[in-house]
């Protein structure tokens, strides 16, 4: 019998090798498209002036060693400590949130979000391979219940921030007109990843008989609302559905981050922590 | 079929800078603050974000994930003329690295990308190409005979041969505006500061072939001024160095070293800083009001003294301790200070965008000298301590007097210059 494949899509079964397969692809365009992305940076010289050195162009170390020389330079603004940095300019966006609160609180819910669900998508992951290589110390299919209530949460909250940046792109004049398809690319990718997640989500209700629908609660509405009000082809493709948002979260929440505007996610990070937190 | 070569030779930027360029995220916020932008009656291309998207994208098309597969895309010679514009377009205020949300350098890009320019022969703007050689013959940039660098001392002023403490006058004090050399030799005579200079030994700092991207031209010319200077100041045995226009002290603190590869071996300091010091120590007696009325006095903040090395306390310090002034800061200030529109290279550039920001920032100070509800009774002071914005700002000054706009009228003077004032001295040199 083919192995269950629990992560992200719990309950349906996926062959356990379809989405190893695909997940695989998945890291590995990550990592070519972050290959192509530090050869490209390493096109640059290693210090302020110069030129880039005859025969290093393109070769790895010129951005690792620039990188880490100017992380150990001196800086004439201030020596803001590197964990101030991560803390409060990093994970706590300190600079975004002096300049505009609420484009503080669309990125805060979307960088819980994602990172959340990405996180608890990584432990999915890990629990099952433990399982798989032999120690049954948790039974995947527990904790992927154990992370069903998590993860609805982390979703809405990505959902919430991906709404709001939808809207200012299109209501707040000066954003609208300033938009152009490097940006535009990113929300609606990232929208897409999200309502395919609520909707394979939402099938699952049925697809494993919770169909006691009794009393107002979440569930029903939750349920109610992602399916269009119970609608079949939602109830009859669960799977195709479930199928079909995991590898759109793997490809563009994931293998995409290095060929798009997702980049900024790695490389303002790095910048803030190189600038020392920038200039104030 | 031959790939094409890439149209942009990375040239002058670091591997850092062009990570940099992927950490935008293109919120928009340097828009907001930038004042060329907003100058210019915010010309796209102006626009800080608008200017990273475009080198990002000249950079993807020549060295890209596509580039590197299927051979670089071309960038035409217009595209590359339309940017040199634009990005001599700026002061290298700072203001958009100071609110960047991804702490991008981004004032440090713009002059990669000035000299990356200058190196493919599109750079630099106008008449700019014509300060190297200049600077070369001359050591000033102003073209003037190695001994029109005296001319600015008055006979009363005592100048040691050689001292603890060194004068470094820069072109535009000892040059064109000396009225600033002046009150700052006379200052530091009544303080009994014995003090020396390079006299016509003193070559330009290099602030202009830097912030141009042109200090590779003429055989690496910036780094032989350096050199020259600091090989003169140490003969003069000087272990402290002041400076009273900031272009000069910011090219000294941070530029010096970078271009030498080495620290210099004497400390610098702005010449408010040094006074500030001296008030603090109670070595200071300010003899008279230094307009002899009470005055409110505003102070600019130049950018490459406040945000560009961190110096705004110190001339505000010495504004504050003088009778008769009563200070008042304008409402951008210090780190949000809008720049006078003059560095960069704009005002011999572009001087009607820079007279635009200039009047820009007059009316920052107006608002805060005669606020519109009160009547004017008296004409209050607007201080700075760097020739380069005096110029501007009174630039910006006299167009809004031009304009018929009363409230204009407002005294620009240099801190020092108001020194002398408090304490006596004449500002002028006869
Ligand atoms: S340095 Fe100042 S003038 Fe230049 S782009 Fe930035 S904000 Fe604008
Ligand atoms: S403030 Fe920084 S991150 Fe935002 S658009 Fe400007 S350069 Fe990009
Ligand atoms: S002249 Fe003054 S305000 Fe203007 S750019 Fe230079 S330092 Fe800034």
């Amino acid at each position: 019998m083919a192995m269950e494949y629990f992560s992200g899509v719990a309950g349906v079964s996926l062959t356990f090798n379809v989405m190893m397969a695909v997940a695989f692809m998945a890291v590995f365009l990550l990592l070519v498209g972050f290959y192509f992305n530090i050869r490209k940076w390493s096109q640059g010289s290693e210090g302020w002036g110069l030129d880039p050195a005859d025969g290093r162009k393109g070769n790895f170390m010129v951005f690792f060693k620039t990188y880490w020389k100017q992380l150990r330079s001196h800086s004439i603004h201030h020596e803001q400590n590197i964990l101030e940095t991560l803390v409060f300019d990093v994970l706590l966006l300190r600079r975004t949130a002096r300049a505009d609160p609420l484009r503080w609180f669309m990125h805060m819910l979307i960088f819980i979000g994602w990172m959340g669900l990405f996180s608890l998508s990584g432990l999915m992951f890990a629990v099952e391979m433990i399982y798989l290589v032999g120690f049954h110390y948790i039974d995947p299919e527990w904790f992927r219940e154990f992370l069903q209530f998590p993860n609805q949460i982390l979703g809405y909250v990505l959902l919430f921030g991906v709404i709001i940046a939808i809207a200012r792109r299109l209501f707040i004049k000066k954003v609208k007109e300033n938009t152009n398809s490097y940006d535009s690319i990113l929300i609606v990718t990232l929208f897409i990843v999200v309502v395919t997640g609520f909707v394979a989500h939402a099938g699952r209700y049925i697809a494993f008989g919770i169909t006691d629908f009794t009393g107002v609660d979440f569930i029903h509405y939750d349920y109610l609302f992602w399916t269009l009000g119970g609608m079949t082809p939602f109830l009859t493709y669960v799977k195709e559905i479930a199928l079909t948002h995991s590898i759109l979260a793997l490809f563009i929440g994931f293998a995409f981050i290095p060929y798009s505007k997702y980049i900024h996610a790695v490389a303002a990070p790095l910048s803030m922590i190189v600038n020392k937190g920038g200039e104030h | 079929m031959a790939r094409r070569a890439p149209s942009l030779d990375i040239k002058n930027m670091t591997a850092v800078q062009l990570m940099e360029l992927d950490g935008c995220m293109r919120c928009g916020e340097c828009a907001e603050w930038c004042p060329t932008y907003e100058g210019s009656g915010f010309s796209p291309g102006l626009s800080p974000r608008d200017k990273i998207y475009r080198w990002k994208r000249f950079i993807d098309k020549s060295y890209g994930f596509w580039a590197t597969l299927f051979g670089p895309r071309e960038i035409t010679e217009e595209e590359f003329v339309a940017f040199k514009d634009d990005v001599h377009g700026c002061t290298t205020c700072g203001i958009c690295a100071t609110v960047c949300e991804a702490a991008i350098n981004t004032v440090e890009l713009w002059e990669a990308m000035r000299a990356n320019l200058v190196k493919r022969g599109t750079g630099p703007y106008g008449k700019q190409n014509t300060m190297p050689k200049i600077i070369n013959d001359t050591f000033n940039s102003y073209n003037e005979p190695k001994d029109h660098r005296l001319s600015w001392i008055p006979d009363d002023v005592k100048i040691a041969d050689k001292a603890d403490i060194l004068y470094f006058t820069g072109c535009t004090a000892g040059i064109k505006q000396t009225n600033l050399a002046v009150s700052t030799a006379r200052v530091l005579n009544k303080l009994g500061v014995e003090f020396c200079t390079l006299g016509e030994d003193e070559a330009c700092c290099g602030s202009v072939l830097i912030r141009t991207g042109q200090f590779h031209k003429e055989e690496e010319l910036a780094k032989r001024l350096v050199q020259s200077n600091v090989k003169n100041i140490e003969a003069k045995g000087a272990t402290t160095v002041l400076y009273a226009c900031s272009g000069c002290f910011r090219a000294s603190l941070v530029d010096w070293p970078r271009l030498l590869g080495e620290k210099k071996p004497f400390k610098v300091m702005h010449v408010s800083q040094f006074l500030a010091e001296k008030i603090k120590a109670g070595e200071v007696d300010w003899v008279q009001k230094p307009f002899g009325e009470d005055k409110l006095v505003t102070y600019h903040d130049p950018c490459h003294l406040g945000r560009h090395v961190g110096v705004y306390d110190a001339p505000r310090k010495v504004l504050q301790s003088m009778p008769g002034m009563e200070f008042v800061d304008m409402k951008r200030n210090r780190a949000y200070q809008r720049c006078c529109g003059a560095g960069g290279g704009v005002k011999s550039g572009m001087p009607e965008l820079s007279l635009s920001v200039a009047k820009l920032r007059v009316g920052d100070a107006m608002s805060v000298l005669y606020p519109e509800d009160e009547p004017k009774t008296k004409t209050n002071i607007f201080a700075q301590a760097c020739p380069f914005c005096k110029r501007n700002l009174s630039d910006g000054r006299d167009a809004l007097l031009a304009e018929e706009n009363p409230r204009a009228d407002i005294v620009i003077e240099d801190v020092i210059e108001i020194c002398a004032r408090a304490l006596g001295l004449s500002n002028v040199k006869d």
